[in-house]
């Protein structure tokens, strides 16, 4: 009787550990975060017409500022979990109004780098007009073949 | 029939399973070693050149074996007392064959006032002596970190030229005693050379201490690691015979390490001898020595199986799959090799 | 009761050496107070957690437990993981943590079985488990992490396509506990959740002694043949032991790891063990005796000895080696003295009992 209650105690703390890990693998997958302030052409559109970008737009994370663009700029940041509350300052024209708006963007679990068009987000376009994934640069691999030392030292490294 | 199976199950148990796969996976290495493309020749050389150079630092083991006080993890403590001799030599500017002697000259008082001082100290922790001698060996490399800065050495070949203090890291041995046992009588066959002088030392510090253990002292140090209440009944100083015991195998490191320099070329000083002991452990007890038995043929069979294997490991890996794991491999085979020993019921009534 | 006064200081004799060294060496060195301060303070959050789990083996009576090490690997590769899978903040290191339970498991139960089989001299063959160990690791993160173990980004494998880089970047996790809360008391900053987690850790072993298991590897680690003939099943209380302080030598070495902010792949925990063990006996624990004021005392006294040694070695004799190699000469005597103490007291007592055999025979 007692051998089976306690059995049943570590199967659901097993269980519940499994949970938490995926709960943490939800929550705390990690995007890079890059927000372009650029105008876009709607496809669909047939006279082509032009989404048209703000002078100014400041994005802020959790209250601090985290990238300030200007016409065609890029800014960056990271965000930890599947959606990004971004809230955004934007200046339309120089001199203009300032207006403040936030945003809840869900991020794509399979992208690593999220590119982020905030005038298609401004603008309420749908999601798949304002959201890429960030494929970096090929970088040609100068570098020479890192050479890897095994400590066989059994401690006798100086620490940090 | 039937006993017969058994005794081969025993014999096998005996040999042991892990010494089996090392053997197995060696011959494995040298059967493939003509396909890859490897110079089996030159692999040889190799190998007899690294058996000539560790062979003695593996003999230094027995007598410490012998006498109950377990594998010789302090081994890097004898080898200081080896490097001092080396660099006092070199100090006092002898040069060529000359040096080599003087070297083992200087190294042995160090050897055995350490080797003294560390017997005693192993008499007051019988039973504990594994653990104790490993970070003794430690203690004594660190410290003699320092001491290779501080001490008064002057010859230019020596020290730091900028500084004109503090040893270096590795000295060459050009001109002092660079190789002087492997090309003493050398046999160089196309490909193929064999150290004889050095391997001729060898047989002959391997057969001093065969006759040391037949004689009456030899025998005693036996009946003290093997039964010591036996021992101590038919009158032996036991305390007496583990600090020789301790103090030859201390002077064997010494001279180990003298011998090992003059194959490599180079003495190698602060955290070299660091990882010193650990090979020669492994290497005893891959030859067929437990924690508390051990013999010459134990240290010829040894040391060939493991330098056989850090030879011919990269070469053969190398060309076969192109990765060189042979560092993992090795690491994985001597320190599988001392826990296989150190996990084994010994006979029980040996310790005690 | 009379005080007995030598007594008294011959059991502190390590913990004041350290006193000593250091009353000596920090005005020699010149820091200020305020570097000395928020560097232990850090030194102190990095490192209680690693050090805490060496109490419960020495409880069972299994000395210093050298297979820490093994933890501290299973800590790194759930970190490895979790950082390939970018995951990040404190969800990163929660989710590590739990990653490395099973593989600390694995690994504590493999330990405390061959500890079993070498009964009696179990400090040298866990010190060469984690030798062992570490071959394995190698031969699994650097041969098979990319082959076999899938890993998704390039970047933190080696150029040749398989194994893992030297060192594994852990900046988005960095310090994530150790900033969550943080105030700052007279210009030295304190991480209070670090501190809550290791003051729970403490909670849980004083708790933990308590407990029926906890009594049971108390009395296996007073005597074996006694607590066998009480019905203790001592070779399972033995393993258990090892198994949680492997699990908690993982926990250990993540948040040691989140305050570094990256990995040493293949040198990060072949350190760790001797420094935690060091640390231990500088705060005047013994190889069959270890409580937590040993823990927070050898922590404290230990760094400050590291952090000021080099400098004041450098200003002695003008050479920055000598104090480097005379803190790691000081870390390796410190373990050798108290083995050496430990080992020559079963001595005598064995010999006693010897002795007091023989007189009953007569």
């Amino acid at each position: 009787m007692m051998k089976s209650k306690s059995l049943i105690y570590k199967i659901i703390l097993v269980l519940a550990l499994i949970v938490i890990c995926f709960i943490m693998i939800y929550i705390g997958r990690g995007h890079t975060l890059y927000f372009d302030n650029k105008g876009i052409i709607l496809e669909d559109d047939v006279a082509g017409a032009e989404l048209k970008a703000p002078y100014r737009i400041k994005v802020f994370i959790k209250g601090k500022e985290v990238a300030n663009l200007n016409d065609g700029d890029r800014g960056m940041a990271i965000w930890i979990g599947p959606k990004a509350h971004l809230e955004l300052e934007v200046t339309e024209e120089k001199g203009g109004e300032k207006e403040k708006i936030a945003f809840d963007v869900s991020l794509p679990r399979a992208y690593d780098g999220v590119v982020i068009n905030l005038v298609g987000l401004i603008n309420a376009e749908p999601y798949d007009t304002y959201i890429s994934e960030f494929i970096p640069l090929a970088t040609v691999t100068s570098e020479s073949e890192e050479e890897v030392v095994l400590d066989e030292m059994g401690g006798l490294g100086f620490g940090e | 029939m039937n006993s017969k199976r058994f005794n081969i199950k025993e014999l096998i148990n005996d040999f042991g399973v892990p010494r089996l796969i090392i053997l197995g996976f060696l011959m494995l290495l040298f059967i493939l070693a003509p396909f890859v493309g490897a110079d089996l020749p030159t692999q040889f050389t190799n190998l007899f050149n690294r058996f000539s150079w560790n062979a003695v630092l593996v003999l230094a083991m027995v007598p410490m074996i012998h006498s109950g006080c377990g594998l010789n993890f302090g081994l890097p403590f004898g080898i200081i007392a080896g490097l001092l001799g080396g660099t006092i030599a070199i100090e006092l500017g002898f040069t060529g064959a000359i040096s080599f002697l003087m070297a083992i000259l200087f190294a042995t008082p160090f050897a055995i006032i350490f080797g003294f001082l560390y017997g005693i100290l192993l008499n007051h922790i019988k039973g504990g002596e594994m653990m104790v001698a490993t970070y003794v060996g430690f203690s004594a490399v660190s410290f003699m970190c320092m001491m290779w800065l501080l001490l008064p050495y002057h010859s230019p070949t020596m020290v730091w030229g900028y500084e004109g203090k503090g040893l270096r890291t590795t000295i060459s041995l050009e001109g002092f005693y660079d190789k002087v046992l492997s090309k003493f009588l050398e046999i160089r066959i196309g490909n193929f050379s064999f150290p004889t002088g050095a391997i001729l030392f060898f047989a002959l510090l391997s057969f001093l201490m065969w006759c040391f253990l037949r004689t009456k002292t030899g025998t005693a140090m036996t009946a003290v690691g093997s039964n010591p209440i036996f021992a101590k009944a038919s009158g032996i100083n036991i305390d007496k015979i583990r600090t020789l015991s301790v103090i030859m195998s201390t002077w064997l490191a010494a001279i180990g390490i003298l011998i090992y320099e003059q194959g490599f070329g180079f003495i190698q000083l602060y955290m070299a001898p660091f990882n010193m002991a650990l090979p020669a452990v492994s290497a005893i007890l891959i030859g067929g020595a437990s924690v508390n038995k051990a013999s010459i043929a134990n240290v010829i069979i040894g040391t060939l199986l493991f330098q056989g294997i850090v030879t011919m490991t990269p070469t053969v890996m190398n060309s076969m799959i192109h990765m060189d794991m042979s560092e993992v491999i090795r690491i994985i085979v001597s320190n599988g090799m001392i826990l296989y020993a150190l996990t084994r019921k010994t006979n029980e009534g040996r310790r005690a | 009761m009379k005080f007995d006064i030598k007594k008294f200081l011959a059991d502190r004799s390590v913990p004041i050496m350290f006193i000593i060294i250091c009353v000596v060496c920090i005005p020699l060195s010149g820091f200020s107070t305020g570097y000395l301060l928020n560097e232990i303070v850090t030194r102190i959050v990095r490192n209680t957690f690693l050090i805490l789990s060496l109490l419960i083996p020495i409880m069972a009576g299994m000395g210093l437990n050298f297979g820490m090490t093994l933890g501290a690997m299973a800590g790194e590769i759930a970190l490895i993981f979790t950082s390939d899978w970018q995951i990040w903040g404190i969800p990163g290191v929660v989710l590590a943590m739990i990653l490395s339970i099973p593989i600390s498991i694995l690994l504590g139960l493999l330990c405390g079985t061959l500890l079993n089989k070498s009964k009696g001299r179990e400090m040298i063959t866990s010190y060469i488990i984690s030798f062992f160990i570490n071959g394995i690791y190698q031969l699994v993160v650097l041969y098979m992490m990319g082959p076999v173990i899938p890993i998704i980004h390039e970047a933190i494998k080696l150029p040749r396509g398989y194994g893992i880089r030297n060192t594994v970047s852990l900046l988005n996790i960095r310090q994530s506990i150790d900033k969550l809360i943080e105030i700052n008391v007279f210009g030295v900053k304190i991480p209070v959740l670090s501190f809550v987690i290791i003051l729970l850790l403490c909670l849980f072993i004083v708790w933990f002694t308590k407990t029926k298991l906890g009594q049971d590897m108390r009395a296996v680690g007073q005597n074996m043949e006694v607590a066998r003939a009480s019905g203790i099943n001592v070779e399972r209380t033995r393993v258990l032991s090892i198994v949680m302080s492997t699990v908690l030598a993982g926990f250990g070495m993540i948040l040691y790891l989140q305050n570094m902010g990256n990995i040493a792949t293949y040198s990060s925990h072949s350190q760790i063990g001797m420094f935690c063990i060091a640390a231990l006996l500088v705060g005047g624990a013994s190889v069959d005796k270890a409580s937590i004021g040993n823990v927070f005392l050898g922590v404290i006294l230990f760094h400050l000895m590291f952090i000021v040694a080099p400098k004041a070695g450098t200003v002695v004799t003008g050479d920055s080696m000598i104090g480097e190699y005379f803190r790691v000469f000081i870390s390796y005597g410190v373990i050798t003295l108290a083995l050496v103490m430990y080992e020559s007291k079963k001595h005598k007592k064995k010999k006693m009992t010897e002795n007091g055999g023989e007189n009953d025979e007569k």
